[in-house]
């Protein structure tokens, strides 16, 4: 017996938000902007999947549009299949293809029945997860796969092969529109339909499709593997920016990796968490444990701890995870939770303390020149290693910049400009007007001591006794 | 170190500056930077845009009105080499500049240009400066490409120097000086200009992001380090420049001595055969047309005027213009391409003796108002309008003739609107481009009340206050700005000499298209000359109409010999029965005509220019229809003068040549102060600017003893024309089509409806809809049938009749509306029926060499019914049918027969929609009647018999919305039953509650009530109910919102 997961709005729910605000996932094709997935609020708007945007905009005006990442429904898929290895070990999964516009993972049923107590405690269980998921999904049972898709596919509920309906059926869509035009309606009437007749018309795979049907013919579908290692990239809902938005979004993260770890009945030891950032180096952080553990929950706790204490280059827009080889658990953890974690002893805090002590906080600072007119700008720390920049001028000359900064640049008094000896300037720079903006004139000036400075005279501001500056000195 | 070379305002030119019309570099209007150089005491500009001389017109233009003389000239980043400045010392050299921006422009694809050295080659009567690289040593190109000047120009060539308060400025004197004394070429001073004041920084820096396709937070170095680079006064430019550069500059500016005004253009001469001049010539062929078009012996007024036109055509010089149109509507006439022309000059005698419009003066009692006006320098305007699926013939005939160099197309110069405005600065500012969709979406609904940051963040946008402060004031100054050129519509320019001695050309989008870098007003400004080659749908229906008709009746109309003035074709308009006719099927237009009741020709140029938005807005409707109700003794005039312009429209203006003509009789404005205002009202919702002529006007009539009031409302009249305002001369020629269209749908009822099919797709109407309409009126529709249609819809008369007026001929439906089959498909079967009717479904796929696609789509289409039996027979047997190279040609298995469904009523209602849109079975809606009836709905008959004020309870499909920018805030809906049309308005509140349905439905039941005013009967919504559902997978079309 097989279950088919059917996942209508998998471009939108892949990503895990339960959003109160209607969302959309947009495609584009051919010039147009079609949606292929919606939230419920959308749906409760009367936005449909196939529609054009500017039609879905009219119906909810306050929808949030994103685009479709094929990538991310993938890769997403692929760890659910991973969960689905605690029921099955048939597993197949797709994301949407020209005959079947939506994601969905079939497996085989049968052969668990007995191990979780007969069919309706399994379903309860698979209904169970899937709710702490919350992705919306329809549901079929048949005794071939391509049965059970095809139940999941009926709008109406029917009990009988014979009676499903062609729309319900995985066909090419040149076939169907051909079956439908000579007025076929259900699957019973092509089955009934002498063999030689359609293969005349619709060539071998239509056959070889409603024998896979039926079960007169392997199903014939590509099985999926257990994956090597657990490596998933989940794009964020917009850029998150500051670490407790992350832990919030990393729950549901590691939500994902308890279930794939459950179900796929393994253990890691290193896992790499690596946040992504637009224009910015990737954050990495390398969580490592003491032993291979399956409790995912305790590698989110050690993972948030590390959080906590790093502070965010830039907002995040993706989240990335790599363990190392899965290997088979040694103990059963029973839930997917451990529902009480302090009582059940498990010794996560050691564990953290063991973590720190290995990879402590590096006191290490990056220097970054960005390119930026703006002296303070052009000069910055940070606590990830820059990406190299082009050189700002290629081969031009090196501007006169001194290697010491005054920060903040210190007011000059009248008396000591008076007696500066001036050398060269003004060197004029307005910058920044997008946020920080500047409007200076350097100089480069010898004072009484002879030391080389680097003043500027500040063009905003108003009153004349406090508008010299020194901002730097040439070694 | 602040010594200053010279604290006094120095004597001072501008050799380098860009206008915005360097695209996404320059960010002030050639105007702006004018002014601003006045102000400053400027004693030249030169404009230099980007390898482009698009704003010389304007800049031009700008220097008459404020003062400082205007160089040409254009800068170039040369391939892996400096920025150089070209400018023109006189008009050879201009020429020269010319030919290169031409040539750099045609050298790549549009937007683009590339100029190397080699290409500097002709450039004897021009100033060559280059800007050396700042901050960065002269490396071996540069040294290069100056020892070829050196040697090349020794007297042309400069080394330009722009200081701009950067880092290294003393360094870059004393590098420039070095080369000067290597290469023995004077320094001369620049600002390298792109702003004319310092407060346009941020959206140069807008521009630097754009161009780089980055953000201004990323574009770091390659943003200007500060706002310098604005016109200096020029105290600040003699503190910062050495006085013998500043001098130079002085030098260069004087040696420049090009007016743009002097360059000359002259019309094609190849048109006037020898020993002719083009007077003599003009003469000869106006006395042929006035034979040919029979006005031997018409009345003295009409020779008089003749005379009149022929000699003021003289005075001005326009001859070759009038010969050149008239060439190329020879050849068109010559090809069987119907064109018509309009515009003022087009309605004169001449171009009718020309045959250049088939308006005929004397039938059309039409008089002259304005034919060219002799006080406005402005060059004649004669539009021609060809059939739209045969305009290309035409432009290909200009080209082989004229040349790809003395042909081109007037550039549009495309601005930015608040959409696009947004949508280029938010890019820039970083955004997203749902952000940008959103806030140019909130921008558009309501003006900045302050709320803006809180409506945007409840639709998930969050901006920071500032940011989006500074991108609103970004973005209302970017709006109107030129954001690129495009193409004309068809207005050519034809020159007797090669166009790049005149202006530069360049690639448009369009392949083997060119366009000058000019638009419309600029050439009027500087006498260039062209004609506007316009493509329209309606030409290509009457010609194949008159096709149709020559068919079976064997008697050739032309658009001058069909009868005038027909009673019946009036009474036929009158009721509105208009569908399909030109111009006045429109639903405004059909609720207009009872109430117009149009009797004669000029009731339909009227009809034609008052159904606008311009008229609509500025009120003139009500009081016309008011007018047309009372004795013309009882019309009151303001005034005797005025009676004389208004005579004709009852009182009230209605084109905009009586509003101009009032401005001059009422308030004393001269032929040009009038064509001003017109220019204005084009313009004045894009760039405002009309408030100096309320003023004029008023105190001009004011002067002439017209009251405030009078004064008033005549103003409001104007702004309301907007830039809708619709000039009478092309009505006149619009009317001329209405009229015909209208004869031929009134007499000719089938034949018309298969041309409109055959031209699809244009108009208003869907060929459901026009089908229909013929049917309602008599016309047999046959089905599609692989036995009998060609790929055009087509006439079928009975074989013996007679070939007689009185024939009713049947419409048989062509190929082309199944959906799916290729026009190639449709002709093959058509021709492989000629030698042979078809057998069977195997005959007709192998002759017809039919593949899959063409297959089904037939199947579908239920154009195999006389081969096959019903649609879903069809399929299943050509699904087995196979073309003889496929796989299973050689089997020929006998088939087991499979018993098939005959699908339902419904179903091939369905079908037939999905496959050719239309049905020629019962009404969809007829098969939902007793559910409709059992919801209460009744037909659109039954409706249509209510009295005024009566409940009104209607159903249909959705077949039209619009929501007309003068209905304040109303929806109309169209809804089609079995039984008619009904028309539903929809109120703003009503719209509301019903929004969703209203703009998506395809079928809507609607409880309202009957809004009647005589023939004119409408439906206001009071509850609105979504029926989709009921259609299942019918698919309707509704022309939506357009």
């Amino acid at each position: 017996m097989w279950l088919a997961l059917r996942f209508p709005n998998w471009a939108l729910d892949f990503r895990g938000a339960a959003a109160e605000q209607p969302t959309l996932v947009v495609e584009t094709t051919a010039q147009r902007q079609h949606v292929v997935a919606a939230s419920q609020t959308a749906l409760e708007h009367g936005v449909r999947r196939g529609m054009g945007l500017a039609d879905a905009r009219i119906r909810s005006p306050a929808v949030v549009v994103h685009d479709r990442s094929r990538a991310g429904e993938t890769a997403a898929l692929a760890r659910l299949a991973g969960w689905a290895w605690r029921y099955s070990s048939q597993i197949h999964c797709a994301v949407a293809d020209p005959n079947i516009q939506d994601a969905r993972l079939i497996f085989e049923i049968g052969a668990s029945l007995r191990l979780f107590g007969g069919r309706q405690r399994l379903l309860k269980a698979i209904r169970d997860d899937l709710k702490v998921l919350g992705y919306r999904y329809r549901a079929g049972l048949g005794e071939t796969p391509q049965a059970a898709l095809a139940f999941s596919r009926a709008r109406r509920r029917v009990s009988d092969l014979a009676e499903l309906p062609l729309a319900s059926l995985s066909l090419d869509p040149t076939t169907r529109a051909t079956l439908e035009a000579s007025g076929f309606r259900r699957a019973g009437e092509l089955l009934a339909l002498p063999p030689a007749a359609l293969a005349r018309r619709f060539g071998p795979e239509l056959l070889a499709f409603l024998e896979q049907l039926a079960g007169r013919r392997p199903h014939g579908l590509a099985l999926f593997e257990r994956p090597e290692r657990y490596q998933t990239h989940h794009e964020l809902f917009g850029a998150v920016e500051n670490v407790q938005g992350l832990i919030f979004v990393l729950h549901r993260v590691f939500t994902e990796l308890a279930i794939f770890l459950r179900g796929a009945d393994s253990a890691i030891q290193t896992l790499r968490l690596s946040l992504v950032h637009e224009h910015r180096a990737t954050t990495e952080i390398t969580l490592r444990l003491s032993a291979p553990s399956r409790d995912a929950r305790h590698l989110e706790r050690v993972a948030c701890e590390r959080l906590e204490r790093i502070t965010l280059t830039a907002p995040v827009l993706e989240i990335g995870l790599l363990s190392d080889r899965l290997r088979p658990a040694e103990h059963a953890q029973g839930a997917l939770w451990q529902q009480n974690d302090r009582s059940a002893g498990a010794p996560w805090p050691v564990v953290l303390d063991r973590l720190r002590a290995r990879l402590g906080h590096e006191g290490v600072v990056w220097l970054d020149s960005p390119a930026d007119h703006r002296p303070e700008y052009a000069s910055t720390e940070r606590d990830s290693e820059p990406r190299p920049h082009q050189a700002a001028n290629g081969n031009g000359d090196t501007l006169p910049r001194p290697m010491w900064l005054i920060d903040p640049p210190e007011p000059i008094s009248a008396q000591a400009l008076g007696n500066m000896n001036w050398l060269s300037g003004p060197e004029r720079i307005e910058s920044g007007w997008w946020d920080q903006g500047q409007r200076r004139d350097y100089y480069r000036a010898l004072d009484a001591r002879g030391r080389l400075l680097w003043l500027f005279r500040d063009l905003n501001s108003g009153d004349a006794s406090s508008r010299y500056f020194l901002h730097g000195l040439f070694g | 170190m602040r010594n200053h070379f010279n604290a006094h305002e120095v004597d001072y030119s501008e050799l380098c500056c860009v206008s915005n019309f360097s695209f996404h570099r320059g960010a002030s209007s050639p105007e702006e930077l004018f002014d601003r150089a006045a102000q400053l005491g400027y004693r030249a500009l030169a404009i230099t845009d980007e390898c482009s001389l698009a704003g010389a017109v304007r800049a031009l233009k700008a220097s008459e009105e404020t003062g400082p003389r205007l160089i040409l000239g254009s800068r170039f980043a040369l391939d892996d080499g400096p920025v150089m400045v070209v400018l023109a010392r006189n008009a050879d050299g201009y020429t020269q500049l010319c030919r290169l921006i031409t040539k750099a422009r045609t050298a790549t694809r549009k937007g683009r240009y590339r100029v190397t050295c080699t290409d500097l080659d002709a450039l004897d009567d021009c100033w060559l400066l280059v800007l050396p690289d700042y901050g960065r040593p002269p490396d071996p190109t540069l040294h290069a490409l100056l020892g070829w000047m050196a040697v090349r120009y020794p007297r042309q060539s400069r080394i330009a120097l722009a200081l701009h308060r950067g880092p290294h400025d003393l360094l870059h004197v004393k590098r420039l000086n070095s080369l000067r004394l290597r290469y023995g070429l004077p320094i001369v001073a620049v600002g390298d200009v792109h702003m004319h004041r310092r407060s346009r920084r941020a959206l140069q820096d807008v521009f630097t992001a754009l161009r780089l396709g980055t953000t201004v937070q990323n574009a770091g170095h390659a943003l200007a380090a500060n706002g310098e680079r604005y016109l200096r006064p020029r105290r600040v430019i003699g503190r910062l420049y050495p006085p013998d550069a500043i001098a130079e500059t002085r030098r260069i500016a004087d040696a420049c001595d090009f007016k743009l005004r002097d360059i000359r253009y002259d019309y094609p001469a190849e048109n006037i055969p020898p020993g002719h001049t083009s007077s003599s010539f003009l003469r000869a062929e106006v006395k042929k047309g006035y034979v040919s078009r029979g006005l031997k012996g018409s009345s003295w007024a009409i020779r008089r005027q003749l005379m009149y036109e022929i000699r003021v055509i003289e005075r001005l010089g326009y001859p070759h213009y009038f010969l050149t149109v008239y060439a190329i509507v020879c050849h068109a006439r010559s090809r069987g391409i119907l064109c018509q022309g309009r515009g003022s000059s087009a309605n004169s005698i001449v171009c009718y003796c020309l045959q250049i419009t088939e308006v005929d003066p004397i039938r059309r009692e039409l008089l002259f108002e304005r034919f060219i006006s002799e006080e406005r320098a402005e060059p004649p305007d004669i539009d021609v309008d060809f059939e739209h699926e045969r305009r290309e013939e035409v432009i290909q005939h200009i080209y082989r003739t004229y040349g790809r160099s003395r042909a081109a197309l007037a550039a549009t110069v495309i601005r930015y609107r608040p959409r696009s405005a947004m949508r280029d600065v938010g890019r820039a500012m970083g955004l997203s481009v749902d952000q940008i969709d959103t806030l140019a979406g909130e921008l558009s609904r309501r003006a900045d009340d302050g709320t803006l940051p809180e409506q945007l963040a409840a639709r998930g946008v969050r901006l920071d206050a500032r940011l989006l402060h500074q991108i609103l004031v970004l973005v209302d100054t970017l709006i109107g700005f030129p954001r690129h050129l495009s193409q004309h519509v068809g207005g050519f320019v034809l020159s007797d000499k090669p166009l790049e001695m005149l202006v530069p050309v360049e690639n448009a989008a369009m392949p083997d298209r060119t366009i000058i870098q000019w638009d419309k007003d600029d050439l009027e400004a500087v006498g260039l000359m062209k004609i506007d080659i316009l493509a329209l749908g309606m030409l290509t229906c009457i010609r194949r109409c008159f096709d149709l008709i020559a068919g079976y009746t064997g008697y050739l109309w032309r658009m001058s010999t069909l009868p005038s003035g027909d009673p019946e074709t009036y009474r036929m308009i009158q009721r509105a029965d208009t569908v399909g006719v030109f111009q006045i099927e429109s639903r405004a237009q059909m609720t207009m005509l009872p109430r117009l009741k149009p009797k004669r020709f000029f009731d339909l140029v009227v009809e034609v220019a008052i159904v606008r938005p311009g008229p609509i807005q500025g009120g003139m409707v009500h009081p016309y229809l008011k007018a047309r109700d009372q004795k013309p003794e009882d019309i009151e005039y303001p005034s005797e003068a005025l009676r004389g312009v208004l005579e004709r429209t009852l009182g009230v203006p209605i084109f905009q040549e009586q509003v101009m003509k009032i401005a001059m009789v009422a308030a004393g404005f001269d032929g040009n102060e009038a064509n001003g205002l017109r220019k204005s009202m084009a313009a004045w919702k894009r760039e405002g600017g009309l408030e100096p002529w309320r003023e004029r006007l008023k105190s001009g009539m004011r002067e002439r003893g017209y009251d405030e009031d009078f004064a008033d409302r005549i103003f409001e009249q104007i702004k309301g024309f907007g830039s809708y305002g619709f000039p009478e001369s092309h009505a006149i020629s619009f009317a001329l089509l209405v009229y015909v269209s209208a004869y031929l749908k009134c007499h000719y009822p089938a034949a018309f409806a298969a041309a409109l099919l055959n031209s699809q797709p244009m108009g208003f109407y869907q060929p459901a809809q026009l089908v229909r309409d013929a049917r309602r009126h008599g016309v047999e529709v046959r089905a599609a049938d692989v036995r009998y249609s060609h790929a055009d819809c087509t006439l079928e008369s009975e074989p013996g009749e007679a070939a007689s007026s009185n024939v009713r001929p049947a419409l048989r439906l062509g190929l082309r509306l199944v959906k799916g089959l290729s026009p190639e498909a449709a002709s093959r079967i058509s021709a492989a029926r000629a030698s042979q009717a078809f057998a069977s479904v195997p005959d007709l796929v192998a002759r017809a060499r039919l593949d899959r696609r063409a297959r089904d789509a037939l199947a579908r289409a239920d154009a195999l019914a006389g081969l096959a039996g019903h649609r879903h027979r069809a399929q299943w047997q050509i699904a087995a049918t196979e073309v003889h190279d496929d796989l299973f040609a050689h089997v020929d298995v006998p088939e087991a027969e499979v018993t098939l469904a005959e699908p339902t009523e419904a179903a091939d209602i369905v079908a037939d929609y999905h496959s050719t849109g239309l049905t020629l079975r019962r009404h969809p809606v007829a098969l939902l009647r007793p559910d409709l009836a059992r919801a209460g709905a009744v037909t659109a008959a039954a409706f249509n018999r209510l009295d005024h004020g009566a409940n009104a309870h209607v159903a249909g499909i959705v077949t039209m919305r619009q929501r007309p920018g003068s209905a304040k805030g109303v929806t109309f809906l169209t809804l089609e039953d079995e039984s008619g049309t009904v028309n539903v308005i929809v109120r703003r509140e009503v719209l509301a509650t019903y929004r969703i349905a209203v703009l998506s439905a395809r079928l809507l039941r609607i409880v309202g009530v009957m809004q009647r005013a005589g023939q004119v009967r409408h439906c206001l919504a009071h509850e609105i109910v979504d029926e989709t559902h009921r259609l299942g997978s019918l698919v309707t079309r509704s022309r939506d919102f357009h």
